[in-house]
């Protein structure tokens, strides 16, 4: 009975697929690491919800104005205030990163306004950390609110001879259907929205990576070379290989996809692009991971440089930060790995809420990455093969 | 210990010339942190974004009412405004990504000015760039309020007739006011690299996968049969350790010495006090390598111990803190951290760059890394023993 070679490559597949079942690493590696970093990253990070920590030092026993301003920063939902024993440790706060910004009340804060002069507020901050210039324009919304009635009231005080308390009074009084500057805004995302495709992107490319170890593996223990004896074209091994890495991308891939929606409630936007998306990374991810196993020797030398270069190309391509943080100089370096337009493409679907039609330049990019991955591949592949 | 040092120096060249333990020992943790070092800047106060403020109108009020609003905001340094009179413009540039977001003034928000009402405002932002979503959110609030203010005191207040409400609505303007609550910056952390951190954070990631290479050549030496031909060579079983242990501790301190290096000069990271950072690097590379060892003596074979060492390089690295910024683990977590030797290296490597400490401020972490390596490193060495003893 002779077999056709797309049911040679099919045998190649299920072949590879047996041998990696009983890599006792898999599960490691394909379920249990991404989830962890992505529930930690998320809880950390989470673009959802999350209000910045802000260290206060302000004597509120004593200070009506300033109780005032915390009791408004307490109702921000842009930041957490912490108070804190005092100004030196929130600058050791804020310089080790426990802290987003500090805000320091001086003692003569309500007096100094009382009278009729400034009230200098100092606001620690870290700079060049954009958590904490977002912390600094919260702070500055509650104060521009605060002055608004502070002013009225002097005002008042001014026109109508009123004491400062009298007149704040009144200006609070008229002033009361004023909002908090920032008091409505919510952030609806799930937490997990950011490090959900994030994760997707990174550990699909760092296993297709890692698992090209059994290509080299079949190369160094001469099993190609006993397929090739018998009636096997090597267009049907490389095939097989070949598919066998899309596979596993794939299978990685949805994996992360399905955890993210069930369990984080990450909205991946709508199904048809979110597939094409999944599908296009992972040839992607394929290609790379074949090309890595023409390269390297041994299996071992294929595990071991696939996590650094997987997350050096995270790192480049927004899987470990937003590129939107990052200047553009290294935006557009960002973009040289496929990683970067991975990523722009799931957030048009997540954020954006974009259908197939608004990711097209992204798939379009992953497409091409895909092609010029894979051809090289196959290239060196056959080459590698019919040499063996 | 002519014997031990023979040992070493051969398993060293040998080391040296596979080129995967050198690219893991020393390209790796210089490039990776080479990108976030290049990604994060020097941690000086230049702008952070940029955000395109467009006035279709371009009238006086409208530029005034723009004047005010920004004013009233308090940006700071952090935030660079782009003045444009073409909305399209505007627009072009968030989606080309040259601004973090794009406050439009639309035709008629003059009219809307002289009516008393807040003019037209459109927002390009998104969620995926935060800074400039809030610079665009706080913009459209304080314009909300701004107006909201003026309506006030023209109507309600008005009925009161003294004062009259012009002055009201000139004293609440802020451009019109000597009194109000100011936000005068204090930035600290000024001189301080953010590479000063996360070069040691990198580092320690590669020390795990460079224990776990070097370590693993043991268990192929014994399966291979060289381990049972050194003890036929009149050398004692403890030569054959304490070679092995100096060749891997030797190229794992060269690698955080050369990560050290790298960084300082090409990237000018600061990484603190240099007799502080040795004893910390001295220190941190002890304990990984002992927990190393262990690890690798107790597995049975190469995958298996590659699979551990890559294993814990990883879930240390994780509850240590090394993937994140200093600081930004929750306070459960950072008390987690000090569970893993990642977690004291990086509170000591944080001490030295952010705190500018000096060699007295880490002497907690240097002697519990001390206890680690001593602990982790005698019971490795016990099993290394077995395994070659049998080998």
């Amino acid at each position: 009975m002779t077999v056709s070679p797309t049911g040679q490559a099919v045998a190649i597949v299920r072949a590879n697929a047996r041998r990696l079942q009983g890599e006792r690493r898999l599960p490691f590696f394909l379920i249990l690491l991404p989830i962890t970093i992505m529930v930690l990253v998320g809880t950390i990070f989470g673009t959802g919800g999350k209000r910045l920590a802000v260290g206060v030092v302000a004597d509120t026993q004593h200070d009506g104005l300033a109780r005032d301003f915390t009791d408004a920063l307490s109702r921000s939902n842009r930041v957490k205030p912490r108070h804190v024993g005092g100004a030196d440790a929130v600058r050791r706060a804020v310089r080790r990163g426990r802290l987003t910004a500090g805000v320091i009340v001086p003692a003569d804060y309500g007096a100094s306004i009382r009278r009729g002069g400034d009230g200098r507020i100092t606001l620690v901050v870290q700079p060049g950390r954009t958590e904490s210039a977002e912390a600094r324009i919260a702070v500055g919304a509650i104060l521009a609110r605060a002055n608004i009635d502070i002013n009225l009231a002097h005002a008042l005080q001014t026109a109508e001879g009123l004491t400062f308390e009298s007149a704040i009074g009144r200006a609070r009084r008229a002033t009361a259907s004023i909002p908090d500057f920032l008091g409505g805004n919510t952030r609806p995302e799930s937490p997990f929205s950011y490090t959900a495709p994030s994760n997707l992107v990174l550990f699909s490319f760092i296993t297709a990576l890692v698992t090209s170890a059994t290509v080299v593996s079949s190369r160094r223990m001469g099993v190609t070379r006993r397929v090739l004896v018998s009636p096997t074209p090597a267009a049907a091994v490389v095939g097989g290989e070949l598919v066998g890495a899309f596979l596993v991308a794939l299978v990685q891939a949805s994996l992360m996809l399905a955890i993210g929606g069930f369990f984080f409630g990450v909205g991946w936007g709508p199904p048809v692009a979110v597939v094409a998306m999944l599908v296009a990374f992972a040839l992607v991810s394929a290609g790379a991971g074949l090309l890595l196993a023409t390269f390297v020797r041994t299996p071992e030398q294929a595990i071991t440089l696939g996590p650094p270069l997987g997350i050096g190309m995270g790192m480049l391509g927004g899987c470990m930060w937003p590129l939107e943080g990052v200047g553009p100089v290294m935006r557009a370096v960002g973009h040289v790995v496929p990683h970067g337009w991975a990523m722009d493409g799931f957030i048009r679907l997540i954020f954006d809420h974009r259908g197939i039609a608004g990711i097209a330049p992204q798939l379009g990019a992953l497409l091409g990455f895909a092609a010029l991955l894979l051809g090289t591949a196959v290239i060196r592949l056959r080459r590698s093969v019919l040499l063996s | 210990m002519r014997a031990a040092l023979q040992i070493a120096r051969n398993d060293l060249s040998r080391r040296l010339r596979d080129r995967t333990a050198l690219v893991i020992a020393f390209v790796a943790p210089v490039a990776l942190a080479g990108i976030m070092g290049v990604t994060f800047g020097s941690g000086d106060n230049t702008a952070l974004v940029k955000i395109a403020v467009a006035d279709a109108d371009n009238t006086p009020q409208t530029q005034f009412f723009i004047d005010r609003v920004l004013d009233s905001m308090s940006l700071g340094g952090g935030v660079a405004v782009v003045r444009l009179t073409d909305v399209a413009e505007a627009r072009r540039l968030y989606e080309q990504h040259g601004v973090a977001a794009a406050i439009e003034l639309m035709p008629g928000s003059a009219r809307q000015l002289r009516l008393g009402s807040r003019p037209l405002i459109d927002r390009q932002s998104s969620r995926t760039r935060p800074l400039g979503k809030a610079v665009s959110d706080g913009f459209f609030a304080a314009a909300t309020v701004r107006s909201l203010t003026l309506q006030l005191i023209l109507t309600t207040l008005a009925n009161d007739r003294v004062p009259p409400p012009q002055v009201l609505a000139a004293a609440v303007d802020p451009a019109n006011s000597a009194t109000r609550a100011r936000i005068a910056d204090d930035p600290v952390n000024r001189r301080a690299s953010p590479l000063g951190y996360y070069a040691p954070a990198m580092g320690i990631v590669f020390l795990f996968l460079s224990v776990g290479g070097a370590a693993n050549s043991v268990l192929a030496e014994r399966a291979a049969g060289t381990m049972a031909r050194l003890r036929a060579a009149p050398i004692g079983l403890g030569a054959v350790v304490a070679g092995k242990t100096i060749s891997i501790l030797t190229l794992m301190l060269a690698s955080m010495l050369s990560l050290w290096g790298a960084t300082s000069a090409l990237f000018h990271a600061h990484w603190g006090d240099p007799v502080a950072v040795l004893a910390l690097i001295a220190a941190t590379t002890a304990s990984i390598a002992a927990i190393g060892l262990f690890v690798t003596a107790s597995a049975k074979t190469e995958a298996m111990a590659q699979a551990a060492t890559g294993g814990l390089a990883f879930v240390l690295a994780i509850f240590g803190g090394n993937f994140f910024p200093p600081g930004s683990l929750p306070p459960a977590l950072e008390k987690l951290a000090l569970l893993t030797p990642n977690g004291w290296a990086l509170d000591g490597f944080t001490t030295l760059t952010l705190d500018a400490g000096r060699f007295g401020d880490i002497v907690r972490p240097v002697v519990v890394l001390t206890i680690i390596a001593a602990v982790a490193g005698t019971a490795g060495i016990i099993r290394f023993r077995r395994v070659m003893a049998v080998a």
